[in-house]
């Protein structure tokens, strides 16, 4: 059967996807497999251990049960991420067009984007209570630093030929920004993007452990203590999935928007 | 005939903590209207600086600068209206990689907010010129080094510029391709009767382009001649055969050696 | 120009600062805002400086032994397992994405379920530390380690040089930068970890610190303790900053 040479352009570009994809499908099946003989062959007691067949069928079951909570936490994840973006964003283009507010800024900036903000959420709990709000507010403080941070290097490291061709068309600096330095620092301001997708699953889910209602992280607490271990387990891997979720519809927005470079 | 450019006394320097360096010292140039002319010299002359003080990029320490009776100088800054009579083409085309071909010629157009169609048929003529019309659409990854080059030139040409200021723009290309472009050049000047000026460090291309060329010394940047070029008949890559061409090139060679030998011993 | 340029830029900030807090301490005062609520920066001195010789010290002693014992363990482990791995393509492919997952999920998830294991048990925070931070440096070493570039390598190749020969001569000095990325983010997610493995484990530490004096309404004593953690969080990373500065220093 001859193949025409688009359906062998397909078929090579599916290879290679695949390609990419086994050895680690491959790696994670064998990972699971060895937990699953562990757990039966050493008799772990459930409570302690979940078998992985366990927690897939918590997985299934549960999953009704733990939609509310799972879209407790996302929604706050991802107001919170999206609003840090934002500010650390529209902060670090002011920051470029004014010298002498960045001199006294950036300190500051990486200063903040160490501090486990996470510390602020006991406090937050007894003073604001256990609504949303004071959980979003965290997850902004921690991430908008890291988003500054690295835009304001990608603004400071635009190639200087490019930027050259730009002045010699007097253009303003308005017209450098949208058509060169913008696009110069893509790279930059989506590993700053990305790293607070990071730190805004862990601050998110974090922040409702100690206490707080609603939420996964509070989910886990409560079916640990009732000794629900599969169905704890199988919250985290909704946790995992939220992450990774998040972490490649980021990559996949950087691969448009970063076209031809 | 009054020059369209005009260098008086132009001077740069750059002060750093050790030293101060003197970049260009005391340059008067013209360039007349319609005019080819070449800048020639070592490295470290200052040529490259001489055009990007005429096109605003760089700031003169000292001294004037006039073009078409616009005076401007280290406080004066250039217009935006001076800025469109302008092109400038660079050594290394750096087209940006997230614009198309065509994209990238438009781009001047979109700066100086000339996006009219009547701008948009030239750029397509330009291509067309320079038989790249098929790659209007293919990305910058895509061509070989050539043909940015190429582009490289007629980016600096699509707003329709009466003065071209050239930095070496063909020095990093072979010989084949290099003579080609310098036909595919005369060719442009004749059509559109730019002034062009053209730095290069190459003899041969300056004697096959220009009618006159200025002669540079560096440490510091002077000019230390400015010598006719002139032949009987068109251009043509046959003018190498021409008795006349190697004289000239001797001659330039010389001076330009000359000085570099002076300033050893 | 140049001179001036650099005392800006050092004098600028702490401007910043000192402006910061005065506008609080003033605004905290004119609006009278609760002390229970928002206290001024100068009742958080005041309650870092009582606090801190009898109680905060002491928490800090705790968190930093196990934010120093964890990152000493995660980092070596991150960075063996980043050099063996990328010597082999195949590995570097099957590894990636495993790696990818446990550094976007958090692993303080697991804190609940190690309670369960260990009971609460110091053990359990330096675990939680070393699942957080060692994919991490995992990662970022990794990526750094299995693309050297190509002409060097290949010197080494026409040279005879074995695989980890050519490792130690090519690929980790070329990955350093890399490796640093590693380690920088590493440690900051590393001391929110412990911060949230203190509050879990509920025996000293600046994270269980704070979540008494949260609980008590202790909103002064609260702050002072955040700062604290805060002043860790900025020393661990400025202190794998400066190595990096030292190490790159031909870069």
């Amino acid at each position: 059967m001859k193949r025409t040479s688009a359906e062998m352009k397909m078929l090579a570009k599916t290879a290679d996807a695949l390609a990419l994809v086994l050895p680690s499908v491959v790696l994670i099946v064998f990972l699971i497999g060895f937990w699953q003989v562990q757990c039966t062959v050493k008799q772990i007691p459930a409570w302690m251990l979940a078998k992985p067949s366990d927690i897939g069928v918590a997985l299934i079951s549960g999953f009704s049960e733990t939609l509310p909570y799972l879209i407790s936490t996302y929604s706050n994840i991802l107001v919170g991420f999206l609003l840090a973006v934002v500010i650390g964003l529209a902060l670090a283009i002011l920051l470029t067009n004014v010298p002498l507010l960045a001199m006294a800024v950036t300190p500051m900036m990486v200063t903040l984007a160490c501090v486990p903000m996470v510390t602020l959420v006991p406090l937050l709990l007894v003073l604001a209570g256990t609504g949303s709000t004071p959980k979003i507010v965290t997850i902004v403080v921690q991430c908008f630093a890291m988003v500054n941070m690295n835009a304001c290097v990608g603004f400071m490291n635009v190639n200087p030929q490019r930027l050259e061709l730009m002045q010699s068309m007097k253009a303003t600096r308005y017209q450098q920004f949208r058509y060169c330095i913008l696009r110069d620092a893509m790279p930059d301001i989506f590993t700053g993007i990305k790293l607070a997708s990071i730190l805004a699953m862990i601050t998110g889910v974090s922040s409702e452990m100690s206490g707080g209602s609603g939420g996964l992280g509070n989910r886990i607490s409560y079916l640990v203590g009732y000794s629900r271990t599969s169905e704890a387990f199988s919250c985290i891997l909704y946790v995992a999935v939220l992450g990774l979720a998040l972490y490649f519809a980021i990559s996949l927005l950087e691969k448009k928007l970063t076209k031809g470079m | 005939m009054q020059p369209i450019i005009t260098l008086e006394h132009l001077g740069k320097q750059y002060i750093t903590k050790r030293q101060t360096i003197t970049a260009l010292d005391d340059v008067n140039m013209r360039f007349y209207p319609g005019e080819l002319v070449s800048i020639v010299g070592p490295s470290g002359c200052g040529k490259s600086t001489i055009i990007r003080m005429i096109d605003d990029i760089i700031k003169p320490s000292s001294g004037t600068i006039t073009v078409n009776g616009t005076v401007y100088d280290n406080q004066k800054p250039i217009s935006r209206d001076m800025i469109r009579r302008l092109g400038f083409i660079f050594q290394i085309p750096n087209l940006y990689p997230w614009l198309t071909v065509r994209q990238n010629v438009t781009l001047p157009l979109e700066i100086m907010e000339l996006n009219d169609s009547a701008h948009g048929e030239y750029a397509d003529q330009l291509l067309n010129m320079i038989h790249l019309s098929d790659y209007a659409n293919s990305y910058p990854r895509e061509i070989s080094g050539g043909m940015s080059q190429r582009i490289g030139v007629i980016r600096g040409m699509v707003h329709q510029p009466d003065i071209l200021m050239m930095d070496e723009p063909f020095g990093a290309l072979d010989d084949e391709t290099r003579e080609q472009l310098n036909l595919e050049l005369l060719n442009i000047w004749r059509e559109t009767g730019m002034t062009i000026i053209f730095i290069t460090h190459n003899v041969e291309e300056a004697v096959l382009l220009s009618q006159r060329v200025y002669v540079m010394a560096s440490h510091p940047g002077r000019v230390t001649a400015d010598i006719k070029i002139e032949f009987d008949g068109p251009r043509t890559l046959d003018l190498i055969n021409d008795p006349k061409f190697a004289a000239y090139c001797n001659q330039l060679e010389t001076m330009i050696g000359k000085i570099e030998l002076d300033q050893i011993v | 120009m140049k001179a001036t340029n650099k005392m800006t830029a050092v004098i600028a900030p702490v401007i910043a600062v000192i402006l910061i807090v005065l506008v609080w301490e003033i605004a905290v005062k004119a609006a009278q805002i609760p002390e229970k609520l928002l206290p001024a920066p100068t009742v958080i001195f005041h309650a870092l400086v009582k606090n801190f010789p009898s109680v905060i010290s002491k928490d800090l002693v705790i968190s930093l032994k196990s934010i120093a014992i964890g990152y000493a363990m995660a980092v070596p482990i991150g960075f063996v397992i980043a050099a063996v791995c990328s010597q082999f393509k195949l590995v570097v492919r099957a590894v990636t994405p495993v790696l990818i997952i446990l550094m976007v999920t958090p692993m303080t998830t697991l804190v609940p379920i190690f309670k369960l294991f260990w009971g609460a048990d110091t053990f359990l925070k330096l675990v939680v530390i070393v699942l957080q931070m060692a994919p991490v440096v995992a990662l970022n070493s990794l990526t750094g380690f299995a693309n050297p570039p190509k002409s060097n390598v290949d010197v080494m190749k026409a040279m005879g040089c074995g695989m980890w020969t050519t490792f130690f001569k090519v690929a980790l000095p070329n990955a350093l930068p890399q490796v640093f990325t590693g380690l920088k983010l590493g440690c900051i997610l590393g001391t929110i970890a412990s911060m949230v493995a203190d509050m879990a484990v509920g025996q000293g530490g600046l994270g269980y610190r704070i979540m008494i004096y949260a609980s008590f309404a202790s909103t002064a004593s609260a702050f002072a303790t955040i700062l604290v953690a805060a002043a860790v969080g900025v020393l661990l990373f400025q202190l794998v900053s400066a190595v990096e500065r030292l190490l790159t220093a031909w870069n």
